[in-house]
């Protein structure tokens, strides 16, 4: 008898989920570790990706990912104070603004590598149906994480 | 201008980020509502999975009731004592073999697993609303790829 896949082993999604985790957060980690930026804080690497890609609204995006005001603070206090990137305030309006180093440019590349391996080796695994499924599937369930606290948020999802 | 769904535009890692907490956030505001919010984190799969039999509950060996969790011998055993402790379970030493304990759930416990599975079932629900069958085979094909991907990193 043939052994049994995953997705038959792990019957439900809450257990496909649970099984799930971490395959972005190890490959990255092994690039981060092979060019020494083991000290990059987590969740560090998304806000050094959005710094990188001109993002607006950063703090809404880290808020989005579920990290409180406050912690967004410490983890900006932290890669500063570990040269990942800079923060100047003008002395006209006291505008603050943030910019990459060449060491966090180093370590976004090194997660960016890591996270293009798992999409990769995803698309190279599913079809294209499959990926497809998969955002949906996963954009939905943060959706429905988004409603169950307070009222329904819903960004136009249709079927 | 086409009309792409606004998730096409997010990364995969910030959509397993969103979406890793939807069962823990949902089970967590059920067992808030039933009264059991004080059920340890690990404790949720353990009620989750232990027979649920009215009004006599059937004894599970604890070790077969925490070896999925992948604890330590002493965390697995911290974890019982506290689900006892709040009354979720109760435990007793297996009568055809005293070497090993039994643990099954007490009246509180049986509210609590009721919670966690109303939860669960209710996500199940708005997701199959929401996403077709092939989208629901997909998502299962991807986290599952996600796991074997994972392993392979390990290597």
């Amino acid at each position: 008898m043939p052994p049994r896949s995953i997705a038959e082993t792990y019957f439900a999604i809450p257990e496909l989920m649970r099984v799930a985790r971490g395959s972005y957060k190890r490959a990255i980690d092994a690039r981060l570790a092979a060019g020494g930026f083991e000290d990059l804080p987590n969740p560090g690497g998304y806000l050094l990706a959005y710094l990188a890609n001109n993002e607006e609204s950063i703090p809404d995006r880290m808020e989005g990912l579920g990290i409180k005001k406050r912690e967004v603070s410490q983890l900006v206090d932290s890669l500063v104070l570990r040269g990942y990137i800079t923060r100047t305030i003008d002395p006209k309006d006291g505008t603050v603004s943030f910019a990459l180093t060449e060491r966090g440019r180093a370590a976004n590349e090194a997660s960016a590598e890591g996270a293009r391996y798992v999409d990769e080796e995803l698309e190279r695994r599913l079809s294209e149906a499959e990926m497809a499924g998969l955002r949906r599937g996963l954009a939905v369930l943060g959706e429905i994480k988004q409603s169950l606290p307070g009222p329904a948020i819903r960004r136009g999802l249709s079927r | 201008m086409t009309d792409r769904p606004w998730y096409e535009n997010v990364s995969l890692p910030s959509l397993m980020r969103e979406a890793r907490d939807v069962y823990r956030t949902a089970v967590r505001q059920a067992l808030t509502d039933a009264g059991c919010d004080d059920v340890p984190r690990n404790g949720v799969v353990v009620l989750a999975g232990l027979d649920q039999s009215v009004p006599e509950p059937k004894f599970s060996p604890q070790a077969d009731v925490v070896a999925s969790l992948g604890l330590s011998k002493q965390a697995a055993s911290q974890l019982i004592d506290t689900l006892v402790l709040r009354e979720y379970l109760e435990r007793r030493i297996d009568p055809e073999d005293r070497r090993r304990m039994g643990v099954r759930l007490t009246v509180r416990g049986c509210t609590a697993a009721l919670a966690i599975q109303t939860a669960i079932d209710a996500v199940a629900e708005e997701l199959a609303q929401l996403i077709t069958a092939d989208q629901l085979h997909g998502l299962r094909a991807g986290l599952a790829a996600f796991r074997e991907i994972r392993e392979r990193s390990a290597d």
